[in-house]
């Protein structure tokens, strides 16, 4: 009773859809494809039309050009009732006039569904959630976690092809929201439900998503697994929003095509690729992969003499930035800086390469 | 938000209140005078206006006559009220805001304009003047009441309970039977009280458009007209105790709203 | 069914009343208003009413400036009361109380709060017998009932409330951060009220006025339970062509009149309250606030 079963082919799949409002164009020709049990996360900043794409698939809002289809069976044009999808909303919506236990089997009651046998269907959902003993309070008691957890059963209840979830936990505190996340998609894994979510938060996507779609002004800029998005980000943009990094310009001066060497800001670094070869590129350099030490600290840095423009202390880690012949480049360290501003250092890439943008 | 105490607009409420309860405390006062003027001295006290009003066979069928009229304005006022009120409030249209606008004229045109009006109407129609065209003329006088009260409450109305209802599976229909309407219900049912008391009270329409119907206010018009015998008072002060009452139902209601975050 | 026939039937039921028991017998009473001799349209109704030693147009005046008044009265009495309510009183509790209570004495209806007057104005009535009793006076007031006075007191006390009503809700719906922002820049109570309140609450009371004059012009309970012989209004003139004289066409004409009239004394008063708001630049002070929010 608790696995829902998984549909052949794709569970959904949308075909170059497209949504303008007037002139401006809110989505652009945007596909990807969702497996069954699969999670995928929709990441872009507000205004990429991560939102307007979610409420195309759950039929609030018309596509004005491409398809969309959950388990092969067209859904554009038909109503959000007569779609196989449920969506979880930014502020759960749960109905106030109706108890936590009412709330859950709703949708089932509005399939046909008698009165005993969809309280006996909600109350198992709501024991999945850990939630049994809220049964009969009012939605207002709730704190805002166990809404959450409430407006996700009662998704979950009507067992809807595709679950749809708008910034699922955005609006929790930070501290609750990471440990939400990992029993948020423990959970989905375990009842193999595929579910597409849309955030903001790159923290969330990468720990909830099995691929991660990012959008931006509109357009589907990568689609791919986390590691590979950030290990081998297909634009600027992707590279910068996922994490943190300088980009630099290089000239490229020898190697190969797959690990081509690039000089930069005076020395020699040697990057990574995955494109044709070309005299100049821009390279990626993430902080974790420049060392940044007192100068002469280090047999071979990349670059020495270099001048520590600023230093911040976060606690945990530190926030370096090195001024390198005039680029500015950000580099992370363990612990407290250990260093000051305007102090001269040496800088090395060291772990990992950078890559070629 | 750090409340001011000013004298002087607080001294203005007071002697407002006092402006509009003097006249109810009068009659309620002397209705139970022996007196058989609505005047001083007060003579004693005496519940026996009140069980005159009560044997007065007349008050009895204007009263079965003000109740019957009342109900079906309320029922049918409540229904087209709130009917428009989803419109003003929702319909994306053209002309939305005029026609809104138009909906709303019967307030302030005055009473007696619409009721010489419609007397007019419903001759030239050779609709026979009665029960019919009373209820006609009161619904159209309370409905835009109606419509005010449940506005209010659906300009509040988060419009995602209504896109969650149809996201699990409810047809616009069903979700307006289990979800809107249900919490809209408090304003609704305000509405209706509302409409119910201004039919039952309300005197110029009847009596321009009701030949043959004798409602309470226009029997209570013609005692008061010859001589002002004091069960009139016992039927203000009875009048008065069944707004109260009905008032306290709606007060919760109308604290919610005023307490409510804009 | 989509989304625009729904939208449509929502709103039709209302419409089509209104448009077949409202806006058709306007339009009837109007062109009844210019029937004449033999079934043509003629102005004759409106000569007699016009007419060298008619009455007619003093009633007219005085119907208007009796309604005048009770406008001005109302507004002295619900705006600082919708002040105090709005903006002085912080529990949510005492307002919805206290408008409550105005609320029910309002919805007794008219008949039953107008009648109520005669007992507190007459010869023997409350103030008289207080006022004798306290010996401020020897002989009873006989001019209280039965007179202008007494028409002008119940006309106001049955048309303030919808005045309290709107202007309360003009008031309430003034962010509070507007009247803190003032007293943070130094203005003083009064200030804040003249300069921030009132206009930004104008709007409300303009609605206020609309909904008390239109009935108060109108009206033919007051006149005719209180009024005694004093002078006739306009709407006893037109119940008495539709009862008495049984002379439709003129009663529609009056009627006619009676708006007309009306609504040029509004339009008149809205004109010169806007020439003296740009003269002391509160006008100012409104639309900006209003572009503000």
């Amino acid at each position: 009773m608790t696995e829902i079963a998984a549909p052949k082919g794709h569970a959904l799949d949308i075909d170059r859809v497209s949504k303008s409002y007037g002139r401006f164009r809110a989505v652009d020709e945007v596909s990807l494809t969702v497996e069954p049990g699969e999670i995928v996360a929709i990441l872009g900043p507000s205004g990429s039309g991560k939102t307007t794409l979610l409420g195309m698939v759950g039929g609030r809002i018309a596509a004005d050009a491409g398809d969309i289809r959950i388990a092969g069976r067209s859904i554009v044009g038909l109503p959000p009732e007569k779609i196989d999808a449920a969506t979880v909303f930014q502020d759960y919506a749960l109905f106030p006039h109706l108890s936590v236990l009412e709330n859950v089997g709703f949708g089932l009651r509005v399939r046909g569904m008698a009165k005993a046998e969809a309280k006996a269907r909600a109350l198992e959902m709501l024991e999945i959630v850990g939630l049994a003993a809220l049964a009969d309070r009012a939605v207002a008691q709730l704190s805002g976690g166990q809404r959450q957890r409430v407006a996700t059963a009662r998704a979950l209840a009507v067992h809807p092809g595709v679950l749809l979830l708008d910034e699922p936990l955005g609006a929790l505190d930070r501290q609750i929201r990471g440990r939400l996340q990992e029993e948020l998609a423990r959970l989905l894994r375990s009842l193999h439900v595929t579910a597409l979510l849309v955030t903001h938060d790159q923290e969330e996507a990468f720990t909830m998503a099995d691929r991660i779609a990012v959008m931006h002004g509109g357009k589907l800029e990568q689609f791919g697994p986390p590691g590979e998005l950030y290990r081998w980000p297909a634009t600027e943009f992707v590279a910068t929003f996922l994490g943190n990094g300088t980009i630099v310009e290089g000239r490229r001066v020898g190697g190969d095509d797959e690990s081509p060497v690039f000089e930069v800001a005076g020395a020699q670094v040697t990057a990574r690729s995955r494109r044709q070869p070309t005299a100049t590129a821009r390279l990626l350099l993430r902080p974790e992969q420049v060392a940044v030490g007192p100068a002469g600290s280090r047999p071979a840095p990349t670059w020495s003499g270099c001048r520590l423009a600023a230093a911040v202390d976060t606690g945990s880690t530190s926030r370096l930035t090195v001024d390198v012949g005039g680029v500015m480049i950000e580099a992370i360290g363990l612990g407290s800086p250990g260093l000051a501003p305007g102090q001269a250092v040496d800088c090395t890439v060291t772990s990992g390469e950078p890559v070629v943008l | 938000m750090r409340r001011e105490f000013h004298w002087f607009p607080a001294a203005v409420t007071g002697l407002m209140l006092v402006y509009s309860l003097l006249p109810i405390a009068t009659f309620t006062l002397f209705s139970f005078n022996p007196s058989p003027f609505y005047a001083f001295p007060l003579t004693g006290f005496t519940i026996g206006w009140y069980e005159k009003l009560m044997a007065d066979g007349r008050i009895g069928d204007s009263l079965l006559a003000s109740v019957g009229i009342a109900a079906a304005v309320m029922v049918l006022a409540t229904v087209i009220g709130t009917m428009f009120a989803f419109f003003v409030v929702r319909a994306a249209v053209p002309f939305k805001r005029l026609l809104a606008g138009l909906g709303f004229l019967p307030l302030v045109v005055p009473v007696l304009v619409l009721a010489a009006g419609l007397q007019v109407t419903f001759v030239e129609a050779g609709l026979p003047l009665g029960f019919g065209t009373v209820i006609l003329g009161h619904v159209i006088y309370a409905t835009p009441f109606v419509t005010l009260m449940v506005m209010a409450p659906l300009y509040r109305y988060n419009p995602v309970l209504d896109a969650a209802a149809r996201d699990l599976g409810a047809g616009p229909f069903t979700t307006l039977r289990l979800v809107t309407l249900p919490i809209l219900w408090p304003g609704i049912r305000s509405g209706a009280l509302l409409a119910f008391l201004l039919s039952f009270n309300e005197w110029a329409i009847a009596f321009f458009t009701g030949r043959g119907v004798n409602s309470l206010p226009m029997l209570i018009y013609s005692l008061q007209r010859n001589g002002l015998p004091p069960t009139v008072l016992a039927y203000a002060a009875l009048s008065t105790a069944v707004v109260a009452v009905a008032a306290l139902a709606v007060l919760p209601l109308l604290t919610r709203l005023l307490r409510g975050p804009k | 069914m989509n989304e625009t026939w729904r939208s449509w039937l929502s709103g039709a039921p209302w419409l089509l009343m209104i448009g077949c028991f409202f806006i058709l017998p306007l339009v009837g009473l109007v062109l009844m208003s210019f029937s004449g001799e033999g079934g043509f349209p003629s102005l004759e109704n409106y000569r007699v009413i016009f007419a060298e030693g008619s009455d007619r147009p003093v009633v007219l005046l005085r119907t208007i400036g009796t309604a005048l008044t009770v406008v001005l009265l109302s507004i002295a009495i619900a705006v600082p009361a919708a002040y105090y309510l709005a903006k002085c009183v912080a529990s949510a509790r005492l307002q919805a109380a206290v408008l409550a209570l105005v609320a029910v004495t309002f919805l007794v209806g008219p008949l039953i709060r107008t009648v109520a007057w005669r007992g507190i104005l007459g010869r023997s009535g409350l103030v008289n017998t207080v006022l004798q009793a306290v010996g401020a006076i020897d002989e009873p007031i006989m001019s209280l009932l039965y007179g202008r006075p007494a028409v002008i007191v119940a006309m106001t006390y049955n048309a303030f409330p919808f005045m309290l009503f709107t202007v309360f809700l003009a008031m309430k719906m003034i962010d509070d951060h507007y009247l803190a922002a003032g007293r943070d820049l130094g203005a003083g109570p009064a200030t804040v009220f003249w300069r921030i309140v009132l206009p930004l609450a104008s709007p409300g009371i303009w609605t206020g006025a609309i909904l008390v004059f239109v009935p108060t012009i109108s009206t033919v309970l007051e006149p005719e339970i209180l009024g005694g012989t004093s002078g006739r209004l306009a709407a006893t003139e037109i119940r008495d062509q539709f009862f008495h004289a049984l002379d439709w066409p003129m009663g529609s004409t009056l009627t006619v009149v009676l708006i007309v009239a009306g609504g040029i004394a509004i339009l008149a008063l809205a004109l010169a309250t806007a020439g003296l708001a740009r003269l002391s630049g509160r006008v100012g002070i409104a639309m900006r606030a209003g572009a503000a929010r």
